[in-house]
């Protein structure tokens, strides 16, 4: 089960607040197909928030085909967005591992290395979308190779 | 109803168990008063001081007169009765809902306003008629083996003509629906209280000094210097000069006695005097007029107050 | 998702409400479809209480009239379908909380659910057997809310009923209502002059400030009706507002030095105000600043009648 947190003073709309809570459970594994989503009721007593917030964010998780209401039984997780690329133990998930602990050394704080992602990610995002995937492979490989 | 009934008790049920206990006192003491003075004037003749003959015999007179003074202060209790039911049972009736505001939780029930007010209205009526009406009855019932003898309580004292009878239970009635009205008017407890003593009192007043116009005095004719007829129980209500031509003139013509009155007389061609007296069968009379006025003020002031109350001032 | 036939949860035609002579409310129009739940935010004073009062009936409007599911309030038809909690909380001091509770048992038998008014209480840690008296603020709240509650009505009007509760109670009690609302879909009117504490519950907004309705709708609606302007102030306007600029469609506008700030109503089927141009920082405002907005903006007598209506 899934406990949402909204905050009031984040800016980002409260059904998205619920919508983000519920995909990054998904991407962490917290949620897998067949778990059931709290009820509207159960999430409004412990958050204060309006029921239609809560309804709003389901409809729009089942818009993307992430869950699914069953009539008198609840709504339900179909899909999971955890991929094994990100699990505890997928090779990419060690290499940044390696990749921080080497930034750490190198003296760079986490606001700098949330930074150097960013700039990092802007940076793919900014090539040519034929040439990131092959030019983002290639840079991996190298640097595995200099950590083992 | 029923609800509104329930909530009438709940919130009444100590007013009620303490007038209960009132009246369960009051009955002792009477009981035993009475039986004080049962025994006192058993053997006596009592006849001969019926009224104000002047010709009781000291021992008779002794015997009956222990017990005035009971009757005297359980008379007094009577006459406060309405304006204590007003005060403490009427006026925070409605007056203390409107100042805590709990009349907002109770108007926005299912039962309505006319079943809410119905309710705690006619238990506090249906209370102060039995309470007024066992105190009225008390007095009566202590008084009778006494009544109207010489030097004693007679009918037409506050202590008998105000406090018992069914003026008493009308004006119960009366002093609790002033008190309800002005606690409607008012929303405060304690200046409602306040006011409502004033008014019950003031039209108490009003009663007792003007109801006498409303009734036509006997007049009893003692022709020349005669001597005046004994008042027995009658209630004198003053002297007046006679001329041959059936006019009355004002006592103040002739202030005097003896000679100096039949002086004054024969100047001024009076030939009789007269007495106007209220026998003691107006007691019913001046029962009559009390019970009235009451009742109508009391229905007067409930119409007022169910008109107010459906009028919606209440938030 | 509510039948837009159906009648409305509250309607209000043309309400003027005058104590002794002086003007609490006027001219106040508005709609509420059921199913809202609707904040009425305004200032102190602004004539809050006396709306909820002629919502419930315990008032008469001196004119125009009020609508509750198209009955007149105050009727037994419109006093069954509503439940009221007044700003003060009232309360028998001296009765217990299974008795408070009996009187709403006792005297709504129509919808009463005793098992839900006792669960509500006891979720608070209040033994029935308690004395109202001896209550807490927070707890006294509770037992006012079960009483409501308990009630099962199908609008529920709370005036400032979060007012005085620590922030913990005030959650609670929230989360206590919405699950009320996502279990019933019932209507809900709670007023408050702290707006931000509603912002995450209403879907509704009735705006009041000195006896009139300043602003009405859904919030979503409101928020896409105007657009929040920021940007440096046009040198060659005396208001620093783009030249082309609707200056009817103006709600409020401040310059602080070279910096303008604005909110402006949006030119009908657009997302954006008329004469204003991509040079400007626009986004949509949050409710809060379209409430903010229009009561900076208040008109010059809003101060005389708010005096009134207190």
């Amino acid at each position: 089960m899934i406990e949402f947190q909204v905050d009031r003073h984040s800016g980002v709309a409260t059904y998205l607040q619920l919508v983000n809570q519920v995909k990054q459970a998904l991407r962490l594994g917290v949620l897998e197909p067949g778990d059931r989503l709290p009820t509207a009721r159960a999430v409004v007593e412990a958050t204060a928030i309006n029921p239609n917030t809560v309804l709003k964010a389901y409809r729009e998780l089942e818009r993307e085909g992430l869950v699914e209401p069953r009539p008198g039984q609840g709504t339900f997780v179909t899909r999971s967005l955890s991929r094994p690329e990100a699990a505890a133990d997928s090779p990419l998930r060690a290499d940044l591992v390696d990749w921080v602990t080497r930034a750490h050394a190198a003296g760079l704080g986490r606001e700098d290395v949330l930074a150097l992602v960013e700039a990092a990610l802007a940076e793919a995002a900014a090539r040519p979308r034929g040439a990131a995937r092959p030019t983002r492979a290639g840079t991996e490989r190298p640097s595995r190779e200099d950590t083992t | 109803m029923t609800g509104t009934l329930w909530l009438a008790w709940r919130q009444q049920r100590l007013l009620i168990l303490t007038a209960a206990l009132l009246v369960t006192a009051l009955t002792v003491w009477v009981a035993l008063g009475r039986a004080d003075l049962i025994e006192a004037i058993s053997g006596y003749d009592l006849s001969q001081c019926k009224g104000w003959n002047g010709e009781c015999p000291p021992e008779t007179y002794g015997a009956m007169t222990e017990s005035n003074g009971g009757i005297r202060l359980l008379g007094a209790i009577g006459l406060a009765l309405p304006a204590a039911i007003g005060m403490f049972w009427g006026a925070p009736l409605i007056g203390r809902e409107l100042e805590s505001g709990t009349i907002k939780v109770v108007l926005t029930q299912d039962s309505g306003v006319r079943s809410w007010f119905a309710a705690r209205f006619g238990l506090a009526a249906l209370c102060a008629v039995t309470v007024s009406t066992a105190v009225a009855a008390l007095i009566a019932w202590w008084w009778a083996p006494i009544s109207n003898m010489y030097d004693g309580v007679y009918w037409h004292d506050p202590y008998i003509l105000n406090a018992s009878g069914p003026s008493a239970v009308a004006g119960a009635l009366f002093a609790l629906a002033a008190g309800t009205a002005i606690g409607l008017l008012v929303r405060r407890t304690l200046p409602a209280m306040g006011a409502t003593l004033a008014v019950v009192l003031a039209v108490a007043a009003v009663l007792t000094y003007f109801r006498r116009d409303f009734v036509t005095p006997v007049d009893r004719i003692t022709p020349g210097m005669q001597p005046k007829r004994l008042i027995g129980s009658a209630w004198s209500a003053g002297y007046r000069y006679l001329t041959p031509d059936g006019a009355q003139h004002p006592l103040e013509n002739c202030l005097f006695s003896g000679e100096q009155l039949r002086a004054c007389m024969d100047g001024h061609g009076f030939v009789g005097r007269v007495h106007k007296v209220y026998p003691s069968s107006d007691f019913w009379t001046f029962q009559g007029i009390d019970t009235t006025v009451y009742l109508l003020l009391a229905l007067a002031l409930v119409a007022l107050t169910t008109v107010r109350l459906r009028g919606r001032r209440l938030g | 998702m509510n039948d837009p036939t159906a009648e409305p949860a509250l309607r209000a035609t043309a309400i003027g409400q005058r104590f002794r002579g002086n003007r609490a409310l006027h001219d106040c129009d508005f709609e509420l479809p059921a199913g809202r739940i609707a904040a009425l935010v305004g200032p102190n004073g602004a004539g809050k209480s006396t709306l909820f009062h002629l919502m419930t009936g315990l008032l008469r409007p001196t004119t125009g009239e009020m609508r509750v599911f198209g009955a007149v309030p105050g009727t037994r038809a419109a006093r069954t379908r509503t439940a009221f909690i007044s700003q003060d909380k009232p309360l028998y001091p001296q009765f217990t909380v299974a008795e408070m509770l009996a009187v709403g048992r006792r005297l709504s038998p129509r919808h009463w659910d005793q098992a839900k008014a006792e669960r509500i209480v006891g979720e608070g840690g209040i033994s029935p057997k308690t004395r109202i008296g001896t209550l807490s603020g927070g707890k006294r709240t509770r037992v006012a809310l079960a009483l409501a509650l308990g009630k099962q009505a199908d609008l529920l009007l709370l005036d400032e009923p979060l007012a005085d509760l620590d922030p913990l109670v005030r959650h609670e009690v929230t989360g206590l209502l919405m699950a009320e609302v996502a279990d019933r879909g019932i209507t809900v009117v709670i007023s408050s002059h702290v707006l931000p504490e509603l912002e995450n519950v209403c879907d509704h907004v009735l705006l009041l400030q000195g006896g009139r309705i300043r602003l009405a709708g859904d919030t979503q609606d409101l928020r896409e009706a105007y657009t929040r302007l920021t940007g440096r102030a046009d040198p060659d306007t005396p208001d620093g507002l783009p030249p082309g600029a609707d200056r009817a469609a103006v709600v409020h506008a401040t310059t602080t030095g070279r910096h303008l700030s604005a909110l402006l109503r949006n030119a009908p089927g657009t997302s954006l105000p008329s004469g204003v141009d991509e040079h400007w920082i626009t986004r949509a405002p949050s409710l809060e600043e379209i409430l903010l907005a229009h009561l900076r903006s208040a008109p010059r007598n809003a101060a005389h009648a708010t005096e009134a209506a207190a």
